[in-house]
């Protein structure tokens, strides 16, 4: 490894470590496992940086993925997987709250197709503006915009049970129907 | 840490499509946003100090193969000048060199032989020495 190659994985972990372990979170449902995985996600960053042909973000991207598909196939070999323990202080209705949301979370995004789930990561867990999304995915701006409304529009179904609105574009008319599961 | 909660409202709903129902999906963007689990600053320095524990594995090993290469080219260096020294002691510079034989040849011109002159008469006068060999 040069010196050259390290100053730019660190980079690479500076921006986007704390996303990559949030998102890991959000998709696990649980804290250790989220932290052993963003581990395997940078350990392989290192290893393998000078593979990395195209843009940085968009290769972190697909190592999340690789080891996010590792994990849900092991955990399905060996299920029955550890218990979360309580964060410090928490009581455990908190404990409860906190898992079931997460869950849901975890649920939630786990339906989104793999495009609708970039879209979601890169805006809402690395904060990238939609012409970085656009460079990254090879999509357009406005499909990134157009994207990422869809995906959030089915993200508050899956979440919140509260179906989006019928009505036409920009007309201010709206029948609203919510469906709470 | 955190910074990111400080960003405007508008960046979450950058590029939508103007739809109706797009306030309540903003605050459900927002919602959505600050509710992210977000791994402890302990769990991410334990990640970091991983990571940078990889790279300086890497980074010995790549100085050490680096440091084997010159030492090797230093080696056979200082072996090419150890020989050449030695030679030059062995054979120190200003001895006499051995000529190498050469071969000389002439061209000998020899004057012709005199030509012989027929006998006049007999070599030896036998009569004279008869008592030599008569019984």
């Amino acid at each position: 490894m040069s010196d050259t190659q390290r100053k730019k994985i660190e980079g690479l972990f500076a921006r986007h470590s704390r996303g990559v372990g949030s998102y890991l979170y959000a998709r696990v449902g649980d804290a250790e496992l989220a932290e052993e995985i963003t581990a395997r996600v940078f350990l392989t960053v290192v290893r393998k940086f000078s593979q990395c042909r195209r843009s940085p973000g968009g290769w972190l991207w697909s190592i999340v993925q690789t080891e996010l598909a590792r994990h849900f196939r092991d955990r399905r070999r060996h299920a029955g997987g550890i218990e979360e323990l309580p964060a410090g202080g928490e009581f455990p209705e908190q404990t409860a709250i906190r898992r079931e949301a997460h869950a849901k979370l975890s649920a939630a995004l786990s339906q989104l197709p793999r495009d609708h789930q970039a879209v979601i990561y890169m805006k809402f867990f690395q904060d990238m503006p939609n012409v970085e999304i656009a460079r990254v995915t090879g999509l357009t701006t406005s499909n990134v915009g157009v994207m990422a409304h869809r995906s959030l529009k089915r993200l508050r179904v899956l979440m919140d049970g509260v179906a989006p609105p019928e009505s036409a574009p920009g007309t201010g008319r709206s029948v609203t129907s919510e469906a709470r599961s | 840490m955190n910074g990111h909660d400080d960003r405007p409202r508008d960046d979450l709903t950058e590029g939508w499509p103007d739809e109706a129902g797009n306030e309540e999906l903003a605050a459900f963007a927002d919602r959505f946003r600050s509710a992210r689990p977000v791994l402890s600053p302990e769990a991410m320095r334990r990640i970091e100090r991983a990571v940078r524990d990889e790279m300086a594995v890497r980074l010995r090993r790549r100085r050490s193969r680096r440091e084997f290469w010159l030492g090797t080219a230093a080696a056979v260096a200082a072996a090419v000048f150890l020989a050449v020294a030695v030679a030059r002691h062995v054979r120190p510079a200003g001895a006499p060199r051995v000529p190498r034989p050469t071969r000389d040849s002439y061209t000998v011109h020899l004057p012709p032989a005199p030509a012989a002159e027929p006998p006049t008469g007999p070599l030896l006068s036998l009569e004279s020495y008869r008592t030599l060999y008569m019984e």
